[in-house]
């Protein structure tokens, strides 16, 4: 039998979807876990093993020690995918994930030029850029198999070939 | 000091997790924004607050005991909250520890359209207001605004490694 994550009295940004589940997390098995480190050779060892690290180190409830929600496997899936149509074109990101339970992808050039975009099982993407302090933009995007224009060009800029 | 922050105060905040912090280049870790993302604050959960330390006055061997005193005590917490689930606790391995200190005044965090105010207790915790609050858009509208304060935040902090 399933059991609801406890965070019915906050807003609905921290509340999970209706059908991601505290047994879905906890049902994550070793095998699992072994299926995911073994698509990371697929993908650049290094890379994705460190991908894949932050999705096992957040996917219970409360990692943060703050009460944080967990990254569900289907966001792990769905980011996976975003990332490996990004890495075709640019530099591996880093990674890391939000309170919300959302995992992101941070294309890094120095404090004042990059790029993040966080993903989760939501049909949008949220994205944040800076290039210089005066010039700081953010949106939230669908994303559904191809990766939005937005972001190409925010990484063009990024990374100007 | 429970007085207001003033625009000169040192601002510190505790990087507790291995996450907090890119170690790819180790002389130079790079401080993420995701780690500065606001939580619902207890008194109105439609607004966020993130969590800092005024340190005026303290030595850096006082910041560095103080950040190791908040990943004791946040480990411990953490700790008590599994315990009441019903499940183990492994000892041998902390889940947090602390790792560096961002630290700016807080005029920078003003400059970045957001404020700090007191917060005690604890003595000298103070908070970061002034979030996009949690509703009225989507969810990744939200969080795309949490993202760019957060990122425009991080870029005023310089980073203090942990001394071991």
């Amino acid at each position: 039998m399933s059991k609801t994550l406890r965070y019915l009295a906050i807003p609905a940004f921290f509340s999970a979807p209706s059908y991601v589940t505290a047994s879905s997390q906890t049902d994550f098995e070793l095998a699992d876990v072994k299926t995911l480190f073994a698509e990371t050779e697929s993908l650049g060892a290094n890379i994705v093993r460190e991908f894949v690290n932050t999705f096992l180190d957040c996917r219970e409830e409360n990692w943060d020690g703050c009460g944080a929600l967990p990254v569900s496997e289907a966001s792990y899936f769905r980011a996976k995918g975003f990332l490996e149509k990004c890495i075709e074109k640019y530099p591996a990101p880093m990674f890391g994930v939000t309170p919300g339970g959302s995992l992101t992808f941070d294309w890094f050039v120095n404090p004042s030029r990059r790029l993040i975009v966080s993903i989760d099982e939501d049909a949008q993407v949220a994205y944040s850029s800076m290039f210089g302090s005066s010039s700081v933009h953010h949106g939230a995007v669908t994303y559904l198999d191809e990766v939005p224009s937005i972001i190409w060009a925010h990484l063009g800029a990024l990374y100007p070939r | 000091m429970s007085g207001p922050v003033e625009d000169k105060e040192p601002i510190a905040r505790f990087f507790l997790k291995k996450k907090d912090l890119d170690r790819t280049n180790p002389a130079n870790p790079v401080i993420k924004p995701e780690g500065f993302l606001p939580h619902p604050s207890k008194s109105n959960p439609l607004m966020g607050e993130a969590s800092v330390f005024r340190v005026e006055g303290m030595t850096e061997e006082e910041i560095q005991l103080q950040g190791n005193r908040v990943a004791d005590e946040r480990e411990k917490n953490y700790c008590d909250k599994i315990l009441e689930k019903g499940e183990a606790y492994n000892t041998s391995k902390r889940c947090f520890q602390f790792r560096g200190i961002g630290l700016c005044q807080a005029i920078d965090i003003r400059i970045a359209g957001l404020d700090v105010v007191p917060d005690e207790p604890p003595p000298r915790h103070a908070k970061i207001l002034g979030w996009i609050p949690f509703t009225g858009n989507s969810r990744k509208e939200i969080e795309s605004g949490h993202l760019r304060q957060a990122m425009v935040l991080v870029s005023k902090f310089k980073f203090i490694p942990a001394k071991t």
